[in-house]
């Protein structure tokens, strides 16, 4: 919750809603906590209307909650802004892209429509995604009614999208729930007429693109209460395999990648936050033969040995069932992939000196300056330098141990510690707020050559409407001729640059996702404490050894 | 007591006056025989018991005799309170003798300052130890030590971890490494140059190694990983044979490297139990393996704020914001 975390939330909700009130009313909202309505309307200086118009929106996108007030019997509805979907934002672009990955184009519309508009329901849905293909041009035949509603059906049941229906015990507050598991993979059937109704416009689209068409009024399709949104979780749980499969392949080789994506994929089944069920070595080696990769079971055996001793020994082995029974433990898993990246920013920022005593420090536990100075092979100075300045940026902490009753300076040790959780912490908020940065130099950058973007952009739609039209190249080349070089260059340099920002930020959300989901899943284990003693150290031993 | 044995004293010295010619040597003697039997200590009453006719100015004066040729100590007494003990000087000490050429009230004190600097051996005697062991007050003791110096009986050595604190130890001794610093430090001062030209140099034999193994073995990856582990005596042996320090690094000294290799990311170590070949092994031994990163950059420091020196002071509005930040300014081609 710090400065730059609010930050950054209120930047991208500007961005989506580009509009102020929404950003304001969140603000507001933010600051003050869960409100009813009559008192935001009271405090923020915008019409009532506009106000539930930003909050109606903004809760169908998650980004409000509703409750009631339970502390008054009274109906009133209070409304809380959720700091933490508001930076799921940021993942959109990443989510898109693996519906595309994995169930190609329709798949990418059908999730980019509903991260969109927040929830919608399965029938509108498939209706604008339709229409969305046949505008892109894409060929009807292929991508019919039916192949998206496939695609919709895969994606339900591998868990994308989630099922909603609104509470009925409340009627005067929208209250969603979200379904069981045991509904949640259940497609709503669409009434025959509601079929109908679709595929008879399918097929007029098709035949008369110009026609009027008759109004005809919409029939009910049979899942009006049924919702469906973004099942985020999924995503990025997805987005976390990637990255281990990553780091694997760049520890060991390729294939031992592709044997850790096997194991992942087979988990799926049963998705569970903290460790994966166990795989047998059997399902594994049917699975790899299925997907086409050659490996004898003796060099499956071979790669299960070298994989499961490394990456911070995420891949466990935990019996022989089946001629070896493994496991995925997500939380050494992460915990090693952070480790890298603070390893990493470490080495960037101060050195490899600094990360050297920062290893050394992890490995000892404590120590104090003196010795760091002499077991880190480094100038005193320097050394001095580097425990300082990782100090000062919460990557180490100090702990004091008395000599005397009074903490005199001279008589008392102080000793640096690493602690990975507030390593990451600080880390996170660095990141956050480099995200803003970018952010707010693209949109300066956008604003400085305003003009300049916008005649490239006028130029751009006149040479395609000519191009429609089948115009003579003269004609194209005289109008591209508007922009003098030196414009030209320019812009060259503009969209250079505006592709670097944006890589930068869709590279910097991946970090981001993955110290959120250390975060969270390290939340139950407390940073250390102070822990003096041989119980305290006994512990400690077999933490790290377990 | 005393008074009646000086009032007797006139007596009986005249009339032992003709045995008292050879009854001092006699005592001198007998007092050193029975030192020799008694070496760490007699005590002023086993001398009064042993010599009962002799008197006790006669005893005195032995004692003083003895006491000034330097065959005796004269120390005070820890388990009663109050008496002195005698006790029979080393001899053998050859260096005894030399200090007794300068004389004075100062002799006692520098020997005494010499027992405690040979005491501390090869590891040297700090001066304020000294001066708590001794109570002697600073001055005295500077005197003796620079007196002890000038005859190059003892010399200072500066430690290297903390340079102000000087240590005496005796001259003849080699002091010991945790003073010099040992193989890392020469002339006092840490050798950064070298211990990083060892770091390299093993960086890349250990690439070497898994280069081959990755050669070797295409398509075993655990073959592959146990091929390209090497042990840390094979490390030295290379190191030595390479040349490049100018004395002979031990396996100990090539571990500390290694270690902080480890700590770099860039290799990891097993231990393993003996193996069969290399006969003069312990039972441990250590391997190490070069190994690649998980990670190549993260992506934090790919764009200019994760190295930004000012970060801290960069805000929306002020001197320092993105909008006009001169690092992005040239990652921007600007």
């Amino acid at each position: 919750m710090t400065t730059h975390h609010i930050g950054l939330a209120f930047d991208l909700i500007g961005d989506l809603f580009p509009d102020g009130t929404s950003k304001e009313v969140a603000s507001y909202l933010n600051r003050k906590g869960p409100l009813p309505f009559g008192a935001i309307v009271r405090e923020v200086n915008l019409s009532a209307v506009n106000i539930a118009r930003s909050i109606a929106t903004l809760a169908m996108h998650d980004l409000i909650e509703c409750s009631s007030d339970n502390r008054s019997d009274s109906k009133r509805v209070l409304y809380a802004f959720s700091l933490q979907r508001a930076l799921y934002i940021l993942h959109y672009a990443k989510c898109i892209h693996c519906a595309r990955q994995l169930y190609g184009f329709d798949g990418e519309l059908i999730i980019e429509e509903l991260l969109l508009n927040g929830k919608q329901r399965m029938s509108t849905l498939l209706i604008k995604v339709y229409e969305r293909l046949i505008k892109a041009g894409k060929d009807p035949t292929v991508h019919s009614l039916q192949s998206i509603k496939e695609t919709f059906k895969s994606l339900v049941s591998a868990h994308f999208l989630q099922r909603i229906l609104i509470d009925e015990t409340k009627p005067h507050i929208p209250i969603t729930i979200e379904e069981t598991s045991t509904n949640l993979v259940q497609i709503p059937e669409l009434t025959p007429e509601g079929w109908k109704y679709l595929i008879s416009n399918q097929q007029e689209d098709s035949n008369e693109p110009a026609a009027k068409k008759i109004k005809v009024p919409t029939p009910t399709f049979g899942d009006e209460k049924i919702f469906w949104k973004v099942n985020f979780q999924r995503f990025f749980a997805h987005l976390r395999d990637q990255e281990l499969i990553h780091a694997f392949t760049s520890r060991i080789d390729s294939n031992a990648g592709e044997i850790v994506r096997t194991m992942l994929r087979l988990a799926e089944i049963k998705p569970n936050p903290e460790r994966t069920i166990s795989i047998s070595f059997i399902d594994i080696a049917k699975t790899i033969s299925a997907a086409g990769l050659q490996l004898t079971d003796e060099t499956l055996q071979k790669y299960m040995n070298v994989i499961t001793s490394d990456v911070n020994n995420c891949i466990i082995k935990i019996g022989d069932q089946g001629r070896g029974t493994y496991e995925v433990d997500f939380q050494k898993a992460l915990s090693g992939l952070t480790k890298a990246h603070i390893q990493s920013f470490l080495r960037e920022r101060y050195g490899s000196n600094a990360l050297r005593i920062y290893n050394m420090l992890e490995e000892r536990g404590c120590l104090s300056q003196k010795q760091i100075e002499d077991m880190a092979m480094i100038n005193a100075k320097e050394a001095q330098q580097y425990v300082y300045s990782m100090f000062i940026d919460g990557m180490l902490t100090l702990e004091e141990l008395s000599k005397a009753n009074d903490f005199n300076p001279t008589r008392t040790f102080y000793f640096f510690r690493v602690n990975l959780y507030n390593g990451v912490l600080s880390l996170l908020d660095h990141s956050y707020k480099t995200m803003s940065n970018l952010m707010q130099r693209h949109q300066f950058e956008k604003e400085r050559h305003r003009k300049l973007i916008d005649k490239r952009d006028k130029v751009e739609a006149i040479i395609h409407s000519l191009r429609e039209q089948n115009a003579d190249d003269e004609q194209i080349k005289e109008v591209e001729d508007i922009l003098s070089p030196i414009e030209k260059e320019q812009i060259q340099k503009l969209d250079a640059a505006f592709r670097k920002i944006e890589l930068a930020q869709l590279q910097l959300t991946e970090t981001i996702l993955l110290l959120e989901m250390f975060l969270s899943i390290s939340k139950s284990v407390a940073p250390a404490q102070k822990k003096t003693g041989g119980r305290a150290v006994a512990a400690k031993l077999l933490e790290t050894r377990s | 007591m005393a008074s009646s044995h000086a009032k007797s004293e006139p007596m009986d010295t005249s009339t032992s006056l003709e045995t008292s010619d050879f009854n001092p040597v006699n005592l001198e003697s007998d007092i050193i025989q029975l030192c020799l039997q008694f070496p760490n200590g007699v005590t002023d009453k086993i001398l009064e018991n042993s010599f009962r006719n002799v008197t006790i100015q006669q005893r005195v004066s032995a004692l003083n005799r003895l006491l000034s040729l330097n065959k005796i100590d004269l120390l005070k007494s820890s388990t009663e309170q109050g008496t002195f003990l005698y006790r029979i000087r080393d001899t053998t000490n050859v260096s005894g003798s030399s200090i007794t050429i300068g004389g004075g009230a100062t002799d006692q004190m520098e020997r005494v300052v010499y027992q405690l600097v040979k005491e501390s051996g090869t590891l040297g005697i700090w001066m304020r130890d000294i001066r708590t062991k001794t109570k002697l007050s600073q001055t005295i003791l500077n005197k003796t030590l620079k007196s002890l110096e000038s005859k190059k009986l003892i010399k200072a050595v500066k430690s290297v971890h903390a340079s102000k604190k000087k240590v005496y130890m005796l001259y003849e001794m080699t002091p010991d490494p945790s003073i010099t610093g040992g193989t890392w430090y020469s002339d006092h001062e840490f050798e950064a140059e070298f211990v990083r030209v060892l770091n390299e140099q093993c960086a890349r034999l250990l690439d070497e190694q898994l280069e081959e193994s990755i050669r070797k073995f295409p398509n075993d990856p655990f073959l592959r990983r146990t091929s390209s582990f090497m042990s840390s005596t094979d490390l030295v042996k290379l190191i030595n044979e390479m040349g490049i320090a100018t004395v002979s690094l031990t396996v100990q000294d090539i571990e500390s490297i290694l270690y902080t290799l480890i700590c770099d990311g860039k290799i990891e170590k097993t231990t393993v139990a003996a193996s069969t070949t290399n006969t003069d092994n312990g039972t441990k031994q250590n391997l190490y393996r070069s190994v690649k990163f998980m990670l190549e950059s993260s992506p934090v420091v790919r764009n200019p704020c994760g190295i930004c020196p000012v970060f801290k002071d960069c805000h929306d509005d002020g001197l320092i914001t993105p909008e006009t930040c001169i690092y992005l300014n040239k990652w921007l081609d600007f």
